[in-house]
């Protein structure tokens, strides 16, 4: 290689005192490791809190690492902290709630760090901030340290290894992983090749490399479960339902979802409700994620019932397919016919399981439903208890105040909680319209949806009603599940994947969680119902199950649901009124005796409903062919596609440059043809020239001392057209004018020649 | 565009003089070649550099035939021919001639000295002390003699072809550098090989062949070739090829080539073009004529090299332009 021109002893001499010019280039690449790691702690605290500490204590520990690693011995300084990681472990188990410390053992312990590293967010700590503050100076002091002492492979260890751990929770997004993973590569490989001179030489491998490195993190999902997902496996739209209804414990928000009319789950039950999967408490600015706990399971008792006002639902569900996820009307208390072992049930009185049900399996589950019409939600008062204040009103430290300032205004006449709820919701569903098909908004989905978007989907509504409510002081938080589906019987319900959906439950004092319907309902159904229509047509499996298709029910899917559902109009100023009166209208009219919390604050209006039906009509027949082209004609290729099929075609022309095929490439095709000159000299010697190449690669090329005429007897002999060629060359080189005539003889027999004795493929090999 | 045949224009329609010189000169050396026998390469050489006008030096241990190819080459020109056997006590007014005076007509009469012949053939020219190898000198290089004040030239053509014997160093005086380097190709002949020294031994079993060896070409013919070789065309990529080839000699001996080396390698490579019925020299001609042109010419540092060796060496680093 070309570094064998130093001897190994100045090689040796050189790496030992690094050029200080050299030595920069790995310490920038290990500040940009650094960089990712702290920016995943910022991420946490903007979420959590504690930013500013964050700073505070990063701070210390550069400056701390900058002075130890001046002075302290590389033995002494690992120690060190390893003694910082103890103290600030002890500092976070301190910090957790006795309740819950007393669960911890060593074994426990063992077993949660496990939990972290296969894709348990940080986020999902319920002390995240106290986590993030106490941790965060471990890695910034070890690894600035190990720079400061000049042990650059061991910094980008610590580093590297940092950031693998946020990798491996899935904190790390695509691309900071991406982006620390090409700097420690880089900072590997500049410390490799930091002997003087060597970086010139090595550039290409470098070069390769990292962007090897870049391709495969950014196209490769490291943590099979984790969030990280590929950066770039297309702009398809997602799922919606296996983005709103999940096993796991993180909500990411996305861009354009679809439906899928397949069904899932059949629900025999007095009485329809939004059969609930899940809730999430922790806002993000970009997601959701749940901290609470699952625990297992141990009978009714072990669930603490919400107080007040509560009426029993008993539900039978059963699976038409694989089934992750319980879903039951709120609260559920006791679960029955389903092996116990499997069923969990969170601090949120989530239902979970660890098995997923199969196809036809069945559960039935007791649910005491929250009964407390709206005078008493009114006067439930603003007495939280703390840990719900504490877990239920964060937002992350990057939500716009304007969120708060609008929704102060918005809500400025409303005295109570329920009030505010019911403004915010009312809000949403009529000055926003209902679309599947939107454009996932950078930052804050809150702040953009109030203030930048104009439509989106039951997501984009609960989320927001949760944030501007946490904005007003009122606990909320994100729901998920299914809508009520198709009925089919007095009692049956057949519940398919487009009828997946979020919404909202807000927390009254001795009331507990109720839930509120910020999205337009009939536009949500008329989604479905179309796409359901489509997929019918088209005769997709699964699509229907017993009497769904044929159903008395099916020309009007849910009637009563959808009068109960109509959005409320922007003028009703008396809803609360009428709510009360409609809300006995209801129950007394209806025989399901449905008194859910949709019911509650239903307006009803024969004339309103059609105009709105047929104004939120036409919005979906819009979305509906925008969407259909959209998916058609589709692909609106990411920017980040491009970039990194840019990068990919920059390192294979490197790579190509580096193995020489640039040249080689050339050379075959510059072998190949020959363009005719004026000169006969240029187009002779030129002739010759290819024969030369033509035969050098296929045997040898001449050697520096040997004449044209004793290179062509060993290699072109028996060739006359060779022989002929160079004598032409000869004559035209070293002797006296040559023709026209010689220099076409000459061309059209280097022609031959190459064509007969030598395949592009032997060009390019040599 | 398709014109297979052989362009026999390339190599073959010189002019035709260059075809006659050609023709005398392969007649010479078959002519030699019936006397000597194996050899081909330096026969060549040899006759080479008669059509070049340059002078020969064979270098080799008795009785491989020295002599005996000096006396066929000149046999086969039809030109005078003297032999001087160098001798330590050879004075040099024997190989030039004296002033001799006639007491007839009471006047000195220059009597010319063996050096006053077309080929001149000086054997063992190393035991003579360097006075009298000194008497050469101007002969050789100028074509003249000057005894006593007068200056008289010598006939044309001339050669001269001399040998030396390497085995007996403690009788032999050291050419001058002077001298060695006015020679223009130093060749060793080498023992035939068993299967030529078989037919040697049957040409030579009666009489010897030299005895009966007619000449093939006149002293004329031979100027006229070797005018013919001066018409040789030595293009710009061979001048230069020559010049990096001299001067890597001179970067990488104690005693490069000199430039009168260099025209010695010009002058022979046109002869061998002309051999070759060909108008112009190729790189070719150069390799093939400078181990023997040049390697005489240069001083290596003792102990590390051989001249031949360091020429080869020279041939392979230097490209060919």
């Amino acid at each position: 290689m070309s570094l064998s021109t130093g001897s190994r002893t100045d090689r040796h001499h050189q790496t030992t005192q690094k050029a200080t010019g050299v030595r920069r280039l790995p310490v920038v690449a290990i500040l940009v490791v650094m960089s990712t790691f702290l920016y995943i702690f910022y991420t946490v605290t903007t979420v959590v809190g504690g930013t500013q500490q964050l700073v505070f204590v990063v701070g210390g520990a550069f400056i701390a690492a900058t002075i130890l690693g001046r002075y302290v011995p590389l033995r002494v300084g690992i120690a060190l902290s390893i003694g910082l990681l103890i103290a600030g472990l002890s500092v976070y188990l301190l910090a957790i709630p006795e309740s819950q410390r007393a669960l911890f053992s060593l074994e426990q312990g063992a077993q949660d760090i496990l939990t972290l590293v296969t894709g348990y967010s940080i986020l999902r700590l319920t002390e995240a901030q106290i986590w993030v503050l106490s941790i965060a100076p471990v890695p910034t002091f070890l690894t600035w340290y190990l720079v400061i002492r000049g042990h650059d492979v061991l910094a980008v260890a610590a580093g590297g290894g940092t950031l693998l751990f946020f990798i491996l929770t899935g904190d790390a997004s695509i691309l900071v992983t991406t982006i620390g993973v090409v700097a420690a590569v880089t900072a590997v490989a500049l410390d490799t090749v930091s002997v003087p001179g060597g970086l010139r030489s090595h550039w290409d491998t470098i070069a390769i490399v990292v962007i090897a490195a870049l391709i495969l993190s950014s196209t490769i999902s490291v943590v099979p479960g984790g969030a990280t997902q590929p950066l770039f496996s297309g702009g398809t739209a997602v799922d919606s339902e296996s983005n709103l209804v999940t096993e796991r414990d993180d909500l990411s928000i996305e861009g354009s979802i679809e439906l899928s009319p397949e069904v899932r789950f059949v629900v025999e039950s007095p009485e329809q409700a939004y059969w609930r999967t899940a809730s999430y408490d922790r806002y993000t600015g970009e997601g959701w994620v749940r901290t609470a706990d699952s625990r297992s399971f141990d009978g009714p008792e072990s669930i603490e019932q919400q107080p007040g006002e509560t009426r029993e639902i008993t539900q039978t569900v059963t699976a038409e397919g694989d089934l992750r996820v319980l879903p039951a009307a709120w609260q559920p208390t006791a679960v029955q016919d389903q092996d116990l072992s499997a069923v969990q049930v969170t601090n949120d009185g989530d239902l979970a399981t660890t098995e997923p049900l199969t196809e036809g399996d069945s559960y039935t589950v007791v649910s005491q439903h929250p009964d407390a019409d709206s005078d008493v939600l009114r006067s439930a008062g603003v007495g939280y208890p703390d840990d719900i204040q504490q877990t239920y009103l964060q937002l992350p430290e990057s939500t716009p105040d304007r969120v708060g300032a609008f929704t102060a205004e918005l809500t400025g006449e409303d005295e109570t909680p329920y009030d505010v709820a019911r403004t915010i919701e009312t809000y949403l569903r009529t000055e926003r319209e209902y679309s599947l098909s939107v454009t996932r908004p950078d930052g804050d989905i809150a702040d953009a949806f109030l203030f930048e978007m104009e439509a989106g989907y039951c997501t984009y509504y609960a989320t927001t009603m949760v944030t501007m409510l946490r904005t007003q002081g009122i606990p909320a938080r994100f729901v998920t599940g299914y809508t009520p589906g198709q009925q089919v019987d007095d009692d049956q319900w057949v519940v398919r994947g487009q009828n997946a959906h979020a919404w909202v439950e807000v927390y009254f004092p001795e009331q507990g969680w109720v839930a509120f319907e910020p999205t337009p309902r009939s536009a949500y159904d008329d989604a479905r119902e179309s796409q359901l229509d489509t997929a019918r047509a088209a005769g997709e499996e699964n699509v229907d199950t017993a009497g769904s298709d044929t159903s008395e029910f099916e020309t009007t899917p849910s009637p009563d649901f959808d009068d109960r559902d109509e959005p409320e109009l922007p003028d009703t100023g008396s809803e609360n009124d009428t709510d009360t009166e409609n809300d006995t209208d209801d129950s007394d009219a209806n025989a399901t005796g449905d008194r859910s919390e949709n019911e509650t604050r239903d307006s009803l209006g024969g004339d309103i409903d059609q105009t709105s039906l047929e104004q939120l009509g036409g919005t979906t027949d819009d979305f509906e062919s925008e969407a259909t082209a959209e998916s058609e004609a589709d692909p609106t290729v990411p920017t980040e596609t491009y970039g990194l099929a840019v990068i990919g075609l920059l390192g294979a022309a490197i790579g190509v440059h580096r193995f020489g095929y640039t040249t080689r490439s050339y050379r075959a095709l510059w072998v190949r043809f020959q363009w005719r000159s004026r000169d006969p000299h240029t187009d002779i010697e030129r002739a010759y020239d290819r024969v030369e190449t033509a035969l050098a690669s296929r045997y040898r090329p001449r050697r520096r001392g040997e004449t044209p005429r004793a290179y062509l007897q060993i290699v072109g002999r028996g060739d006359d057209r060779i022989q002929q060629v160079r004598s032409l060359y000869e004559k035209s080189r070293y002797g006296e004018q040559v023709t026209r005539d010689d220099a076409i003889t000459a061309v059209s027999l280097a022609n031959d020649v190459i064509t007969e004795t030598v395949s592009i493929r032997t060009l390019l090999r040599n | 565009m398709t014109n297979p045949q052989p362009n026999t224009a390339v190599d073959h329609s010189e002019t035709p003089s260059i075809a006659e010189a050609a023709a005398t000169t392969e007649a010479v050396i078959d002519n030699v070649e019936t006397v000597i026998i194996g050899n081909r390469a330096e026969i060549e050489h040899i006759v080479v550099a008669l059509f070049a006008d340059g002078h020969i030096l064979l270098e080799d241990v008795p009785g491989v035939g020295k002599t005996m190819l000096a006396r066929a080459l000149a046999a086969s020109i039809d030109c005078s021919f003297k032999r001087v056997q160098f001798t330590p006590d050879l004075l040099p007014s024997d190989i030039t001639g004296v002033n001799v005076f006639n007491q007839k007509t009471r006047e000195f009469d220059f009597q010319r000295g063996p050096i006053f012949a077309n080929v001149v053939l000086g054997d063992e020219i190393n035991r003579a002390p360097p006075k009298t190898q000194s008497a050469l000198l101007e002969a050789m290089e100028e074509r003249q003699v000057t005894t006593d004040g007068t200056t008289r030239p010598l006939p044309e053509p001339f050669t001269v072809i001399a040998t030396q014997n390497d085995v007996e160093l403690g009788r032999t005086y050291e050419l001058p550098l002077a001298e060695i380097d006015r020679f223009m190709k130093k060749l060793r002949l080498g023992y035939p090989t068993p299967k030529e020294e078989t037919q040697l031994l049957e040409r030579v079993s009666g009489a010897h062949p030299i005895e009966t060896v007619q000449s093939v070409a006149s002293a004329e013919e031979l100027l006229r070739a070797r005018e013919t070789v001066k018409t040789i065309r030595v293009s710009e990529p061979i001048r230069v090829y020559i010049s990096n080839l001299v001067e890597y000699t001179r970067q990488n001996a104690t005693l490069g080539v000199s430039p009168r080396g260099s025209i010695s390698l010009m002058r022979g490579a046109q002869a061998r073009a002309m051999l070759d019925e060909r108008s112009y020299v190729i790189p070719d001609d150069i390799q093939t004529e400078a181990p023997a042109v040049l390697s005489h010419r240069i001083r290596t540092e003792s102990g590390t090299e051989t001249n031949t060796s360091l020429i080869r060496r020279a041939l392979e680093a230097v490209p060919v332009e």
